[in-house]
């Protein structure tokens, strides 16, 4: 898992922390019952304080996106992952029949909006 | 202490091994004067070991180390104490070896002297390394050269002249009561030394 | 278990006196002790390993008492980096070598070996040969290499050149991966116990004037320059510290308490330090 941390911008270090590992989970690049790096480890390897790491995973167990096991370690929640990844697919649903709609009122065709997607990803 | 100790030998190894060869000379040659000197010339060792201690600020490290106020005290203790019976046990040797050349064996008189002699350097220590802790090594230095010029060659002179003074059987008790003599007077200046060491505390 | 816990800590000389000191370095964890020279680092240190008397005040260390007999043997865990004392100048690191296998119980020769080869310390050199830096090498070679729970360094670090620097802080990281160990830090150089600090304790003529955790630090305060009109507008209780210039005011701030019409800039360690002390006055 890579986690960049920025000094220069304001974000707070825990938050830029849960953001990162959050979007790691909703894009599935970390799946349910994942370990996580222990909060220490994490910390040492990024060169932050522990308190902080502690802070960001507290939030992330807090906000059900992982979980604790005693001994263990720090988990990628189970549910939760299922849940969120079904309400995106239904937000993207939503988008799409958009875009079809919108597409339809000016006339372009699937091929036109396929194209434009491409460009979209390039850019991005 | 055995690391304290193993600090103060390694510091004065270079001392000591000019002082070997001095003493090495001192001993052959014949006559016993040289000898005495040797012997309480030895006491001024610790002096130096106490003031590298004191050039490089020792003794605030050695606060954070597991070592007592007891350890760096009586290491010295230990140390000067080593020194001093180790050259009693060279200057043995030394006359024995001279003995083989002059056909003469080493006598009681000899070992009476030596003893005495041990049991003084001993008693000088236990008064100047007390000093030493109370005032430092730069204004102890001076009370030192003092005290040896007064004390120590008056003394050394009394020692060797002790046959000729005392009669036989307070001769032959001369020795237990000088061992004893230097052992209780060293016990209460380490005791003294512990507490100034310790009373130096900010 | 704390690594550190001070409570009520009180020490008088005749021209300073460090007053009422509380501070808890909690296990596993960095601890920044930073403030100007004679501000009362050094003596806190002093006072925490019972070098010097204690007016008033507790001082546990390791979880006992730094008076009773427990402490004594508790030194063996203790690895203590001081500014100016050493051993004597005509040693060497061999000889080191041979006096700490015979004073510490835990003591790794193999470990200070490799110490002295990352350091580039010559076994035989006399340390009145030594540079500073290299002295101060040698003292954290052996702080680190009695397995030591706790690290306490006075001004460790001034003297010694960035790279190496870099390198001790690393040392300290990795020291702390275990959760029982831990670091007390004393420095004037700020951006050093900025980089691996997790809580920053600021001491002032005497006086601990914050110890708080870094990163919440950072969060909290910014800077802003505005005109003195603007500054009008800023809630007193959210100024922590100010400078007023011809051309403006510049502050320290408390963000939250700040309208975000202004801009607020980051403020680093050293400058929340400067502004604070500078309102101390």
């Amino acid at each position: 898992m890579d986690l960049i941390i920025s000094n220069a911008n304001s974000q707070p270090i825990y938050e830029q922390i849960f953001t990162q590992i959050k979007n790691g989970i909703m894009s599935g690049k970390l799946n349910e019952g994942d370990a996580l790096p222990s909060i220490r480890a994490l910390a040492k390897d990024l060169r932050i304080s522990v308190i902080t790491t502690k802070r960001a995973y507290d939030e992330l167990e807090k906000a059900g996106y992982i979980h604790t096991v005693a001994a263990k370690g720090c988990f990628v929640a189970e549910k939760n992952v299922e849940v969120i990844r079904e309400e995106r697919l239904k937000e993207i649903e939503e988008h799409l029949k958009k875009v079809s709609e919108l597409a339809a009122d000016c006339g372009l065709s699937d091929g036109e909006i396929v194209e434009m997607y491409d460009l979209i990803k390039k850019e991005g | 202490m055995k690391g304290l100790l193993i600090k103060d030998f390694d510091t004065i190894l270079k001392q000591l091994r000019i002082y070997l060869v001095l003493i090495a000379v001192m001993t052959f040659l014949p006559g016993f004067s040289m000898l005495t000197f040797a012997v309480v010339y030895v006491t001024m060792i610790p002096m130096t070991a106490i003031a590298y201690d004191e050039r490089s600020k020792w003794d605030k490290l050695a606060a954070m180390m597991p070592y007592s106020a007891a350890d760096v005290v009586l290491s010295k203790y230990v140390l000067g104490f080593l020194l001093v019976l180790g050259t009693g046990v060279f200057a043995c040797f030394a006359q024995a070896v001279v003995g083989i050349f002059t056909h003469t064996a080493l006598t009681g008189t000899f070992f009476t002297k030596l003893a005495l002699v041990i049991c003084f350097a001993l008693v000088i220590e236990s008064i100047e390394l007390p000093v030493l802790i109370r005032f430092g090594v730069e204004k102890g230095r001076l009370l030192m050269i003092l005290f040896m010029v007064l004390v120590g060659v008056g003394g050394a002179t009394l020692i060797e002249n002790i046959t000729e003074l005392l009669k036989s059987t307070e001769v032959r008790m001369a020795v237990p009561l000088a061992a004893l003599g230097a052992a209780v007077v060293g016990a209460l200046s380490a005791l003294a030394s512990i507490g100034l060491y310790k009373s130096k505390k900010e | 278990m704390n690594a550190i816990e001070i409570k009520g800590l009180c020490k008088s000389y005749n021209d300073f006196k460090l007053d009422n000191i509380d501070l808890v370095l909690p296990s596993g964890c960095i601890m920044g002790l930073v403030g100007e020279n004679g501000a009362g680092k050094s003596t806190t240190i002093k006072l925490i390993m019972d070098a010097i008397k204690r007016d008033a005040g507790e001082v546990l260390v390791l979880g006992a008492d730094n008076r009773s007999r427990e402490f004594l043997s508790l030194k063996e865990d203790i690895g203590v980096v001081l500014d100016e004392a050493y051993f004597p100048e005509v040693l060497n690191a061999r000889n080191v070598n041979s006096i700490m296998k015979n004073t510490y119980k835990n003591w790794n020769e193999k470990q200070f070996s490799e110490f002295l080869t990352r350091f580039s310390l010559p076994l035989k050199k006399q340390f009145k040969d030594y540079s500073r830096g290299m002295k101060m090498k040698l003292a954290m070679a052996v702080a680190l290499s009695h397995d030591p729970k706790l690290l306490i360094l006075d001004e460790a670090t001034s003297g010694l050149d960035p790279m190496v620097r870099d390198e001790i802080l690393d040392i300290f990281n990795d020291f702390t991966r275990d959760e029982n160990h831990s670091v007390l830090l004393s420095s004037h150089i700020v951006s050093d116990l900025e980089k691996i600090c997790d809580y920053i304790a600021f001491i002032h003529r005497g006086k601990l004037l914050f110890c708080k955790e870094k990163d919440r630090l950072l969060e909290e305060y910014g800077i802003v320059r505005m005109t003195k009109a603007d500054f009008e507008g800023v809630p007193e209780e959210a100024v922590k510290g100010k400078k007023v210039t011809g051309f403006g005011v510049e502050a320290l701030v408390l963000r939250d308490s700040v309208s975000s019409a202004f801009t607020v800039e980051r403020a680093g360690i050293e400058d929340i330090i400067l502004y604070i002390a500078k309102g101390d006055k």
